[in-house]
């Protein structure tokens, strides 16, 4: 080597970029054709329905889920929407006055049951929409351009 | 003086273009989702809410009175206020009851405001405007924590 060169010709920092401009080109390749010269792990697509039980909310906190609404992201649309919603009775546990413990339906909440079909990711072994992961028992928000409420995933069906 | 473009040079050229390109490709790959850039102005008029507040605190309010947010006024405004009392669920004798909570109340407003609207995302004085997301309710003279009820109206 000779003033940092390789056999007086070729200089060493040259080399380094010819070397990470073939890193670069191979996985290049392997993103755009699809084979896993190097795997990135990206995932594949899924598509998913999904029951979401909300929270105990007031029936007006309801008002705007409806069915069709797109579901969202920050400042995106996801590929999903809603597909049905059922206003059900929310069910409260409280000791009364006389000690006994008193379960039945909350006189001021209802909850509401979303179901939601949406071409999500699977990135083994990790289901998603967006940013949250859909596994059933998860919490999860429902968002839609109107809509913010936060639920329990109550079902999960993968369909494809 | 004249310089000639060697072999390697062109190696580092290309390889400089296919990183930028990755790079471009990588951060704006769109997953099949609508995301969206810019924003644009809407008319908002939307419900909020806030519980178990003291009794006196909420007299305060006026209808009229301009929404205030990061140290300036907003354009916004309180359109309509509900009083009422707040309310808890309790159980006596055997049965679930909701009872009203004398010394606290509980603001409904309506407030109509021109909001940002990028794509499905809305705010107005940098609080997202969707039904159950946290609000504050305030104006130069009053601050509420509540959430967002229900979006009444969007007005392009």
């Amino acid at each position: 080597m000779k003033d940092g060169k390789l056999l007086g010709k070729v200089h060493i920092l040259d080399i380094i970029i010819i070397f990470a401009a073939i890193a670069v080109i191979i996985t290049a390749i392997g993103r755009f054709s699809g084979t896993e010269i190097i795997d990135f792990n990206t995932g594949s697509s899924a598509q998913l329905k999904y029951e979401v039980t909300t929270m105990a909310y007031e029936t007006a906190y309801f008002s705007n889920l409806r069915v069709g609404d797109v579901i969202a992201e920050d400042k995106r649309e996801l590929k999903g929407t809603i597909v049905a919603v059922e206003i059900v009775d929310a069910v409260t546990t409280i000791v009364d006055n006389n000690g006994d413990v008193i379960t039945n339906v909350d006189p001021k909440f209802k909850r509401a049951i979303v179901l939601i079909e949406a071409t999500g990711e699977y990135k083994n072994p990790i289901y998603s929409v967006g940013r949250q992961e859909i596994r059933e028992g998860l919490p999860h928000f429902i968002v839609t351009e109107t809509c913010n409420l936060s639920g329990i995933i109550s079902k999960i069906e993968i369909l494809e | 003086m004249k310089k000639k473009i060697n072999f390697i040079d062109v190696i580092i050229i290309i390889g400089v273009v296919v990183v930028i390109a990755g790079a471009f490709w990588y951060f704006t790959k769109a997953n099949g989702d609508t995301a969206v850039g810019s924003s644009n102005k809407v008319e908002i008029t939307f419900v909020a809410e806030a519980d178990n507040l003291q009794n006196d605190a909420v007299q305060q309010l006026k209808v009229g009175d301009i929404l205030v947010s990061n140290g300036v006024f907003q354009d916004g405004k309180i359109q309509d206020i509900q009083i009422s009392k707040s309310t808890e669920v309790v159980a006596i004798d055997g049965e679930l009851i909701e009872i009203e909570i004398e010394e606290l109340s509980k603001i409904t407003v309506t407030i109509q405001g021109k909001a940002n609207k990028y794509g499905p995302y809305v705010d107005l004085g940098g609080q997202e405007i969707k039904a159950g997301s946290n609000y504050y309710i305030k104006t130069d003279t009053f601050e509420a924590f509540g959430y967002v009820v229900q979006i009444l109206e969007v007005k392009e």
